[in-house]
């Protein structure tokens, strides 16, 4: 009687587990040829490009909403130029203050209505609407106004000279006024905009499931190159990178925009895909807190430099794509001066400039005293990131070998920015994603108290105010890189930061996809161009 | 009729604790460092950027102000617009809430079925090798971490093995898919996550009812019924289980605001598009409104779900009478 | 006298394994070898029983790698992630050093940090676990035996705080406090002394109605002895399983915290820290997520072992 009740309960089991299998080893029916799968690790914020504020959100809608210009990746050689789009021509004029484009006269929006003068006209106004209250609004900060001379042609009005109008003046995506201009700017904050969205790009949104995918399709009315080759393309969310990862390898994806390291190596691996390497445009750093005394002295900064193993960080935890960091403007910029070395690692050094700035192990416990204070050292990031804790890890590491007992702290993201901001930190390691224009006002300008900017070291050297202010003036290309080389060895003979690492940007892409040109300004530079054979 | 009284007067708390829960929930996220616009993490948001986004958002008013603010539009049955999803959180949760409740109701099932067959089967010989050998492994499912298992699971059956989907409840281009199909795709992508939650619970419930179905063995009517003659199976069934399962159900009533809360790591790791996720998504952006929404809907579940318990103990043991 | 009854097979098994558990973590760095130190570029993620050279350098550094090889004057330090050639002359001593459970990817020694990062899993668990064992019983008692009044308004304050998003006020409260071993405690206790609250108030209303203590409260017994003679004893044995089962749940609890970043400094890695380290590097090793993690699951059917002996007792 017993065995039969077991042999029940197992037969329950088996006829459960066999359920399961059964659903389980039905094969996927659908033919994916004609649609390109991209794993993301967050969804789109929203289908208006002036409410998103993430960089995945622009990336993405800049392939439904037409600009006047597109920026071209040339920042290496001289400041970005600009290839034409919706604008076909533009002019400065003789004053420098009127900017006037001429609009292509083919282009429609995907309901059949043209690409005016007017379109630019409610896009300018809607930028500088308080209620919209785009956050990019600043870029527009010296426009008077937006005029429209005919249905193809409209000039911008500026409020004064300067060498970014062009730049400032094409910020932002072209927005259809016929539909949007319907809805009153107030009410923008609570619209669902995906039924909204006509665009005039290579891509038209298909379908949106919050947190689960995207779905756009090719345009066929788009005209300003040839409609996109692929039909369908589909960005999978997945916000976990593990997740992420078994996925691509398993051949669900054929594009990842977000690699980690290890990950690359892994990929390089797989025949059925393909690393895109290419240089990020970004610099990992350890900002020093100038206010503490500790850290008030140059040499002091130096030798905490020099005592930290760069080679080790490229080697463990960028896995070789990363190279030396040497000062605030990457090596990949035209301004960049190239007789700038990075700190070698020399712990010697190190321990002889610190002993030089009066730091030494008077009590024999292995730490560094100065007035009978020790040298401690809290080194802050944030705790989503799993790079710059193995960063804040090593550093720490390297630092106690030459007598800092320095110790990492991972706090959560919120937390570490409002600590940056109240300067409630020793250093931190943080990492600064450059434009493509220079300014470096926001990190380097003597910041005055109660002013919200990014020095959140609180560095201060009036002679790099007096350069940067006298920098944005000079038109003349020759003379403003001599002042920003002058700027540079200003700042770097001060360490403020100890400059690590530029690292890689690493993406994944599968062998199928044909045609990509990969570059740093958005993943999907030419994703109307990609093939799938 | 002195239990129904008891039922009105706590419905009639609810209200005040829920608003309680969300009060001093409001003073916690006021409390924590940074507002939504300090959490936005793109390199051309400029200092003086931020400074406006938070005025547009009204974070530059005082922690009481915006409180009374977001009072003010509850009490006309607004929820607020979510400032991370840029939608109204009504939406955002009305999008959210299905997703979890048919994958937390997926893993409860598998959690109770699951749970009595362990059970039944351990209790059959309690100390026999059968018992130890499934406590065991039940007390090691229970007690590894879930992430890690669910790692594994996508390793072994997503990578490796390759039979099942590693996230998300479709699969790419099902929305061209017949019906069927789709429902098929469906379950298959429930697997994985709903086995995680569930058997990580079965083995919970396994150990109570175990437990339960010993106490109940050892009492007198079971003893009488035996003397009687009445089969083992039926004893089993009718005797035994019933009475166990007073506890069971109590568990289960328990487990109502897991239905509407969510998982937040099985959510993650299975890109399920749930309410966990979204809690924690809008708590790390400090997402004010929709963190104080899902509050709200949790405290309702977990009130009620409360409410549940007490009155199914009170059934299933009336010395304890619902005050 | 009641006849002595034979201990619980659960509770002997469980009360050897968590002994060996404590010894291990008490007193076993004590007597470890000095682990190999700690630099990733040559001994990162080495798999469990690999032998590993250990050399100082006379300019003071330590190198550790499992392939360490000598070419003419030059000592060839291979590492998984990066290759060094040092000149024989300044290898200033050299040893040879066993890594029984492997390397995490930090390069450090995962028996030496298991052992060290138990001691404070433990410490936080059991603090964490007594917490919410006094607030849980402060509260059902006072529940219990305190009138309609107190009984209603504390058992509302139960729903309450069982209707607080527990994780989001982790989040929060981690954001607002400062992150450290006795911050997590106190959230951990704090948000997690409910269930015994309810359990020890209705164990202790069945127990009231019961004659003999009906009889001990009318005749004027005072509270304290009816307290001690008649409540404790009846609700010892459940609450012994809650809590047994609370410190199980809690050493879970801090994974997942340290699994969503919420958790400690990976300077001070707690079993849960290192599953949810290792679980970011399992698809190269699989040594670091999962032994930790067996560690735990052997913690948790300890504990629950114990838990269920004690109600059999």
């Amino acid at each position: 009687m017993k065995t039969t009740t077991i042999f029940k309960t197992g037969a329950l089991t088996l006829v459960y587990v066999g359920l399961l299998t059964c659903t389980a080893c039905i094969p996927p029916t659908d033919d994916l040829s004609d649609t390109l799968v991209i794993g993301v690790l967050a969804d789109i914020q929203s289908w208006n490009p002036y409410l998103a504020e993430t960089k995945f959100s622009e990336d993405l809608l800049a392939l439904i909403y037409p600009s006047l210009a597109v920026e071209m990746p040339d920042y290496h050689d001289h400041p970005p130029t600009f290839a034409p789009a919706l604008a076909t021509s533009w002019d400065l004029g003789g004053d420098g203050l009127g900017l006037t484009f001429q609009l292509r006269q083919d282009l429609i929006w995907n309901d059949g209505q043209p690409v005016t003068a007017d379109d630019v006209v409610f896009t300018w106004e809607a930028q500088t609407s308080e209620d919209v209250g785009w956050y990019g609004a600043y870029t527009k900060d010296f426009i008077d106004s937006v005029e429209k001379i005919d249905d193809f042609t409209v000039v911008f009005r500026f409020s004064q000279v300067y060498a970014y109008r062009l730049m400032d003046a094409n910020e932002g995506l072209i927005l259809p006024s016929h539909i949007w201009g319907k809805i009153p700017f107030s009410d923008w904050h609570s619209t669902d905009w995906l039924p909204h969205v006509v665009g005039a790009g290579p891509f038209v949104p298909v379908g949106h499931v919050p947190q689960q995918d995207i779905v756009l399709g090719a345009n066929p009315s788009y005209r300003l190159g040839a409609p996109a080759t692929i039909d369908r393309v589909v960005w999978r969310i997945v916000p976990d990178q593990l997740s992420l990862m078994t996925q691509l390898l398993a051949g669900e994806f054929d594009f990842v925009n977000s690699l980690a390291p290890e990950e690359a190596q892994r990929v390089e691996a797989d025949p059925d895909l393909q690393v895109v390497d290419i240089p990020h445009r970004g610099y990992t750093h350890i900002c020093w807190n100038t206010t503490r005394p500790e850290l008030a002295d140059p040499r002091v900064r130096r030798a905490l430099g020099m005592a930290i193993n760069r080679q080790t960080i490229i080697d463990t935890v960028y896995r070789g794509y990363a190279r030396p960091s040497a000062g605030p403007i990457l090596s990949t910029m035209w301004a960049f001066d190239n007789t700038l070395e990075p700190l070698p690692y020399d712990p010697r050094e190190a321990s002889r400039l610190l002993s030089s700035a009066g730091w030494s192990d008077t009590d024999g416990d292995g730490t560094l005293e100065k007035d009978g204070r020790p040298m401690t050292l809290e080194l802050l990031t944030n705790a989503e990131n799993h790079m710059r804790q193995d960063i804040c890890m090593l550093a720490a590491r390297d630092l106690r070998a030459i007598g800092v007992e320095a110790t990492p702290r991972t706090v959560e993201w919120g937390t570490f920015l409002s600590r940056l901001r109240d300067g409630d930190f020793d250093g931190s390691v943080n990492r600064w994603v450059e434009p493509t224009q220079i300014d470096l006002e926001d990190v380097w300008h003597t910041t005055p108290e109660a002013f919200e900017s990014s020095n959140y070291g609180r560095y201060s050297n009036p002679k790099v105010d007096r350069l940067i202010e006298e920098v944005a003036d000079v038109r003349d290309i020759d003379l403003q890189k001599e002042l920003y080389g002058q700027i540079q060895h200003l700042i770097v003979a001060d360490q403020p930061y100890t400059f690590l690492v530029e690292g890689r940007k690493l993406r994944a892409i599968s062998t199928r996809v044909q045609g990509s040109i990969q570059n740093d300004a958005t993943p999907y530079f030419n994703l109307e161009a990609w093939e799938l054979p | 009729m002195g239990t129904a009284v008891t039922l009105l007067r706590r419905l009639a708390l609810l209200p005040l604790l829920v608003l309680l829960v969300a009060t001093v929930t409001f003073a916690v996220v006021q409390a924590a460092p940074g507002t939504y616009a300090d959490t936005i993490d793109n390199p051309r948001l400029t200092p003086a950027a931020r400074t406006h986004l938070k005025a547009l958002y009204g974070l530059d008013q005082g922690a009481r102000s915006q409180y009374f603010h977001w009072l003010g539009a509850l009490a006309q049955g607004d929820l607020g617009r979510s400032f991370l999803f840029k939608q109204p959180v009504a939406d955002v949760i009305a999008t959210a809430l299905p997703p979890t409740i048919l994958l937390a109701g997926t893993a409860l099932a598998m959690d109770v079925i699951l749970g009595v067959l362990l059970a039944l089967i351990s209790a059959r010989r309690p100390g026999g090798w059968i018992d130890r050998i499934l406590t065991i492994l039940s007390l090691g499912v229970y007690g590894l971490p879930s992430f890690w298992l669910a790692g594994l699971a996508i390793l072994l059956f997503s990578l490796t093995l390759g039979w099942l989907p590693a996230s998300h409840m479709a699969s790419v281009g099902a929305d061209r898919w017949a019906a069927g199909a789709r429902w098929l795709d469906l379950v298959r992508h429930l697997i994985l996550p709903a086995s995680i939650l569930g058997i990580v619970g079965a083995a919970s419930t396994a150990r109570y009812l175990r437990a339960s179905l010993l106490d109940v063995r050892r009492s007198h009517h079971i003893l009488a019924a035996r003397a009687r003659g009445i089969s083992e199976s039926r004893i089993l069934w009718t005797h035994t289980l019933r009475p166990a399962l007073g506890p069971l159900v109590t568990l289960i009533g328990l487990s109502l605001p897991v239905l509407v809360g969510g998982s937040v790591v099985v959510e993650t790791i299975f890109s399920w598009p749930g309410m966990g996720r979204i809690m924690w998504q809008a708590a790390v952006a400090r997402d004010i409104p929709v963190v104080m929404g899902c509050t709200l809907v949790g405290a309702v579940a977990v009130i009620l779900g409360s409410l549940v318990a007490d009155l199914l103990y009170a059934w299933a043991d009336p010395r304890v009478r619902p005050q | 006298m009641i006849a002595r009854r034979r201990l619980p097979r659960r509770l002997i098994a469980g009360s050897i394994g968590l002994l060996m558990i404590c010894g291990a973590v008490i007193l076993g760095p004590r007597f470890l070898p000095p682990g190999p130190p700690s630099d990733p570029a040559h001994s990162a993620l080495v798999p469990p029983g690999t032998m590993l050279t250990v050399l100082e350098l006379d300019d003071g550094r330590t190198l550790a790698s499992p392939s360490v090889t000598t070419v003419g004057d030059l000592v060839i330090v291979d590492g998984p992630y990066s290759r060094e050639e040092i000149p024989a002359t300044s290898v200033s001593s050299r040893r040879v050093v066993q890594s029984w459970l492997g390397t995490d990817r930090y390069g450090r020694d995962l028996l030496r940090l298991m052992l060290l990062g138990g001691r404070l899993s433990l410490m936080i668990a059991a603090l964490g676990a007594l917490v919410s064992l006094v607030v849980g019983l402060a509260v059902g008692l006072s529940a219990a035996t305190g009138g309609r009044w107190i009984d209603a308004v504390l058992m509302r304050s139960v729903d309450a705080m069982m209707a607080f998003p527990t994780l989001l006020l982790l989040i929060l409260c981690a954001a607002v406090l400062d992150p450290g071993p006795a911050t997590l405690v106190v959230l951990l206790g704090l948000t997690s002394w409910m269930g015994l609250a309810r359990l020890v108030r209705g164990q202790v209303l069945s127990v009231r109605e019961r004659q003999f203590v009906m009889a001990a409260r009318v005749s004027g017994t005072p509270w304290y002895r009816v307290w001690s003679w008649h409540y404790l004893p009846e609700i010892r044995g459940p609450v012994a399983q809650d809590v047994a089962l609370r410190l199980g749940d809690l050493v879970l609890a801090e994974a997942t915290l340290s699994y969503l970043g919420l958790g400690l400094p990976p300077t001070t890695p707690t079993w849960g820290l290192l599953v949810s380290e290792g679980h970011r590097v399992m698809m190269d090793a699989w040594w670091p997520a999962t032994l930790p993690g067996l560690a735990i699951a052997f913690l948790v059917i300890c504990f629950a072992l114990i838990g269920d002996g004690i109600q059999e007792l």
